[in-house]
């Protein structure tokens, strides 16, 4: 997207770009320039100076340490050199020699920036500088460079006693994401100088390692250490999911280590706690999966979307969302909190009575909500209830109960319906002629036959929509009389219910002669009705509607000629996708797909190249209909359309055969950082086992990672094999995968695979993985 | 015939696709069940029975663009409330419009998305306590008729007034209502307004000052570039766009500067 700057900083950007094509000669205008009030400004002038050559690096590095009297100038240095080619390297190491503080921590951040892991052992050095500042300089800079001999150093300073050590040291230990700092930050973790630094470091680290120590310090901690040590808890458990999906074993290892105090404590933590500290200690509670605690989720019902959120999955867990005072907040609640906690609610038997309590909320949603809950919760004895919302000013609310009464039945209902549909409130009487018509009571017919002598347009609608379902042999002949209404919306109904009955000689005629009603509708339900009758003699007369004036009608012809058996429908399917009109096309595609002929496959695989991302869409749903279209499906699934790209990686995701499953892998090896692919091909995850393990043998660092995550969302034991072949694997980056995932399951299984591995393995990295997890 | 109707993704991406065309409002796929909950009941009454059916009313039929306004009040959440974000409402009445006025000028304000109306009846109000009120032309729109029809009622549920402990002067408290002073709404020209109508926008001239606050968050960003654009139009020049604290226009790049003024921050249209 092309930045919209205004005219006076178009013209500055246009000054430095010609500055940057005259070199070293034009440094210090372009350094002017840093006290632009444009921020886009500043940033182009940081960047031309960072591609300048080595002429023009070095006279950064020489008035980096000459010119130190403007600090934005002293910043945009530091930024362009840190983003500069690798000409600034041995230049801005030679800056290192230098005697001033300033100059040196300037140097040092950039290497840091840079990651210039061949000055890690210098920069080492200077974590003893007697200038503090250089001292911190220089760790920051291990912290982002990384690396064993980093974090090695970075252990050591965390082993120290100065406070300007330790502290920066401990941070950067938690971004490393290194285990094997665990043992340190867990001492610092009975530090109160250091504790709670430590604990963030530790939810940073993301090992399951760390888990005992937290739980340690929430015991015997302060409670602003607790508070935080939830937060780390909270941290891990996410890297394990998002590694290794819900079998994370944190939960499981909180509850190992918790004693029987910290319930309590915790609860007791959330007076004092914000949003973000209340959802981590929530989830603590619902870790440890104490019954007493369904007192501090009902009172956390009430809090931010976030937090009641918890506090329902919390009560979920417990098993307690029919509990007593569960049902007292929903019966007395708020309607947002009653919107919140009705959909947990559905189908459980005691929320009966306070889910009808929701029939009367002021705020429709949570009417409808509790018409739907009801439903779920096959709670009869409601249906009374429920009639008392058709008349409702909420359209949504209407229907929802008119949905809620079908979906129960009861004794009471028929009784109601016809009490109901004597209603003086016009609303109440279409509704109850929906319920009536769908039961198809003995009186449904009569109040049919009632109902289209109605004024009422919707009425008439109602009546023609429930008579096909009513087997009386006069249907028919009642809704070829409708179609000759003086209404052209009864007449368009009344055509489209006879799509619903069986063929009759005349509803034939009828659907014939609607194809040239005036109105639109009318026209639109007759080619339907004729599709789905399959009266193949009204073809042409359905080909001519391809050139209606109504668009609507054009999209009901292309709709019937996929309907309709033979060649001659089939032909003029395959014409109508290659129609100019774009509309037409994309209905000829969905009718394509529908008709699932092997003749329309070449239509179906034009459509996927069209340039309409709509029509991409549906050519990629209706080419999954057709078998062997795996390579076709795994090119839309990196289709430009999001929409497309979703709908074929969904497709391919709910294929189980191997075919499928590989174009899924070769996907993924090609991008092993996707989420995406490892969610599709975790879907079917024990039907791919036997095609995955082939690639894992030979898999990359990358690939591997990605393959175990994906074996690791295996819920069955055919996965946890799985996981232990890979685990012995002759492929090294496999058994490195596989390392990582054991050790965020830990189980017994686990621990004893990971104890032999961190003896016996010939690879050092493996074993120093098994170690660290067991640590 | 059931009581919800199914909506699937091909459908879902073809009609929302038409919302954002005709309204503006972008929906991705995760809010597919938001639609089938809105949309599903108007279907039904419509007669239509299936999403699809009511998908070709709206692209097709001479009736669509009522429908389609209806389907605007639907689906955006109208959730505002008295003296929301007021700090930038204040800066703007003690800073530019004061200003202003000192100059001689009757500055124009436009509330370009005003909803239910507790906004402009807040600037009113802020006006008002500076004893300004008659000396300012307020404007204030919203494409939502629903949302406009409350605006001139002026009555209230608890929400519109939770930022109080107690209510101001100009707010009165009616059995279970709360009601906004009848002055403040009458001081306001009420219009309806779509923000992609250019025409609709031009024909309202130009402003000193227009706020357009989280109504951003509907709209894909090239539609919102675009929106901007036709606001920087509408505004004078050194004019003020006011947006809301969760929306920046900076990503975007635009023809405006942004200001800091008191802690909250100002879109500047330049003076020349």
């Amino acid at each position: 997207m092309a930045m919209l700057a205004s005219a006076e900083d178009q013209l500055a950007l246009a000054e430095v770009e010609r500055l940057g094509g005259v070199g070293v000669g034009a440094v210090s205008q372009l350094l002017a320039l840093l006290a632009h009030h444009s921020w886009g400004v500043r940033r182009t002038v940081v960047a031309t100076l960072s591609r300048g050559d080595e002429a023009t690096l070095a006279e950064l590095c020489r008035l980096l340490v000459e010119a130190r009297s403007n600090e934005p100038i002293i910043a945009g240095l530091v930024d362009a050199l840190s983003s500069a080619s690798a000409h600034a390297e041995p230049l801005v190491q030679g800056l290192l020699a230098h005697d001033d503080p300033a100059v040196l921590c300037d140097a040092i951040q950039i290497l840091g920036r840079r990651r210039h892991a061949a000055s890690a052992e210098k920069l080492s050095a200077f974590t003893e500088h007697e200038d503090d500042n250089v001292a911190l300089a220089a760790i920051e800079a291990l912290g982002r460079i990384g690396g064993e001999a980093a974090v090695d150093r970075l252990i050591s300073l965390a082993e120290g006693s100065n406070f300007f050590r330790v502290f920066p040291a401990i941070d950067l230990l938690g971004r490393s994401r290194e285990a094997r700092a665990l043992p340190v930050l867990g001492r610092l973790l009975k530090q109160p100088l250091y504790a709670t630094e430590a604990a963030r470091a530790v939810g940073r680290i993301g090992s399951l390692s760390g888990v005992a120590a937290l739980v340690k310090a929430m015991e015997t901690g302060p409670e602003a250490l607790l508070r935080v040590a939830a937060l780390s808890l909270v941290a891990i458990q996410d890297y394990a999911v998002h590694s290794i999906g819900p079998a994370s074993a944190v939960s499981r290892t909180v509850r190992e280590h918790a004693g029987r105090a910290l319930r309590d404590k915790v609860a007791r933590a959330m007076s004092f706690a914000d949003d973000a500290e209340t959802v981590a200690l929530g989830r603590v509670l619902i870790w440890l999966g104490n019954e007493d605690s369904v007192s501090d989720f009902v009172r956390l019902l009430g809090g931010a979307d976030e937090i009641s959120a918890l506090a329902i999955e919390g009560l979920a867990q417990l098993s307690a969302l029919g509990d007593p005072r569960v049902l007292a907040a929903l019966k007395g609640g708020t309607s947002e909190l009653r919107a919140r906690l009705l959909p947990s609610l559905m189908g459980v038997a005691a929320a009966s009575e306070a889910t009808v309590a929701c029939l009367t909320d002021e705020q429709p949603a949570v009417r409808a909500l509790a018409c739907h809950a009801l439903a779920r919760g096959r709670e009869i004895a409601a249906v009374p209830a429920l009639f008392k919302l058709l008349t409702d000013a909420d359209l949504g609310v209407v229907h929802a109960a008119v949905g809620a009464i079908q979906s129960l039945g009861s004794a009471e209902t028929e009784a109601l319906a016809l009490a109901a549909v004597e209603s003086a409130h016009l609303g109440e009487r279409r509704a109850a002629l929906r319920i009536i018509t769908y039961f198809g009571y003995d009186a449904s017919l009569a109040l049919c036959l009632a109902a289209l002598s109605s004024d009422d347009e919707k009425m008439r609608d109602i009546a023609l929509g429930g008579l096909p379902a009513l087997d009386d042999p006069s249907v028919p002949v009642v809704l070829a009389g409708a179609a000759r209404h003086a209404s052209a919306r009864t007449r368009a109904s009344a055509v489209r219910a006879l799509g619903h009955v069986k063929a009759h000689p005349a509803s034939e005629r009828v659907l014939r002669a609607a194809l040239d009603d005036p109105d639109p509708w009318v026209r639109y339900y007759a080619c339907q009705s004729l599709g789905k009758l399959g009266i193949v003699a009204a073809l042409p007369a359905i080909r001519a509607r391809l050139d209606d004036t109504a668009g609507q009608v054009k999209m009901a012809a292309v709709e019937a000629l996929a309907a309709l058996p033979g060649e001659a429908a089939l032909r003029a399917l395959a014409e109508a996708a290659a129609s100019a009109d774009l509309d037409v096309q994309r209905a000829a595609v969905v009718g394509a797909g529908e008709r699932a002929d092997s003749e329309l496959r070449s239509v179906l695989l034009a459509a996927l190249a069209s340039p309409d991302a709509s029509i991409r869409l549906v050519a990629v749903s209706s080419i999954a209909r057709f078998e062997g279209t795996e390579s076709e499906l795994g090119a839309a699934a990196i289709d430009a359309d999001v929409a497309v790209r979703s709908a074929a990686l969904g497709l391919l995701a709910s294929r189980t055969d191997p075919a499928s499953s590989g174009v899924l892998l070769r996907m993924l090896e090609q991008e092993p950082e996707s989420p995406t692919l490892v969610a599709a091909l975790a879907q079917e995850v024990d039907s791919r086992i036997a095609v995955i393990l082939p690639v894992l043998a030979t898999a990359n660092d990358s690939v591997a990672r990605a393959l175990l995550a994906v074996l690791s969302r295996s819920p069955s034991h055919r996965g946890r094999a799985a996981l232990d072949v890979a685990f012995a694997s002759p492929n090294v980056a496999s058994r490195r995968a596989a390392a990582r995932v054991l050790s965020l399951l830990l189980d017994d299984s686990a621990k004893s695979s990971l104890a032999r591995a961190a003896n016996g393995d010939s690879d050092a990295e493996v074993r120093r993985l098994c170690a660290a997890a067991l640590a | 015939m059931s009581s919800t109707l199914a909506l699937s993704p091909q459908v879902f991406s073809i009609l929302s696709a038409l919302i954002e065309e005709r309204l503006g409002l972008f929906f991705n796929s995760d809010y597919r069940d938001v639609l089938v909950e809105k949309l599903s009941p108007r279907a039904l009454e419509l007669g239509f029975e299936s999403m699809l059916d009511y998908y070709y009313f709206l692209r097709y039929d001479e009736g669509a663009s009522a429908e389609l306004l209806a389907i605007a009040d639907a689906l955006t959440v109208n959730e505002t409330y008295f003296l929301r974000e007021a700090t930038q409402l204040r800066v703007l009445v003690e800073d530019m419009l004061t200003s202003l006025i000192a100059k001689g000028r009757r500055p124009r304000v436009w509330c370009a998305a005003c909803s239910t109306g507790e906004e402009p009846i807040s600037l009113a109000a802020l006006l008002d306590e500076h004893r300004l009120l008659g000396q300012v032309e307020l404007v204030a729109s919203d494409v939502s008729e629903r949302a406009l029809q409350v605006a001139c009622g002026g009555q209230y549920g608890p929400r519109a007034v939770r930022g109080f402990q107690t209510l101001p002067p100009w707010l009165t408290r009616e059995g279970e209502l709360t009601v906004a002073s009848p002055r403040l709404r009458d001081s306001i020209d009420w219009r309806r307004i779509n923000l992609l109508d250019t025409m609709a926008i031009s024909a309202l001239g130009k402003f000193d000052a227009i706020i357009c606050r989280n109504v951003m968050i509907y709209f894909r960003d090239e539609t919102t570039q675009a929106v901007v654009s036709r606001l920087h139009d509408a505004l004078v020049p050194d004019g003020y766009l006011l947006v809301g604290a969760s929306e920046s226009l900076l990503r975007l790049g635009t023809a405006f500067s942004c200001e800091e003024r008191r802690g909250a921050f100002f879109y500047h249209k330049g003076a020349t």
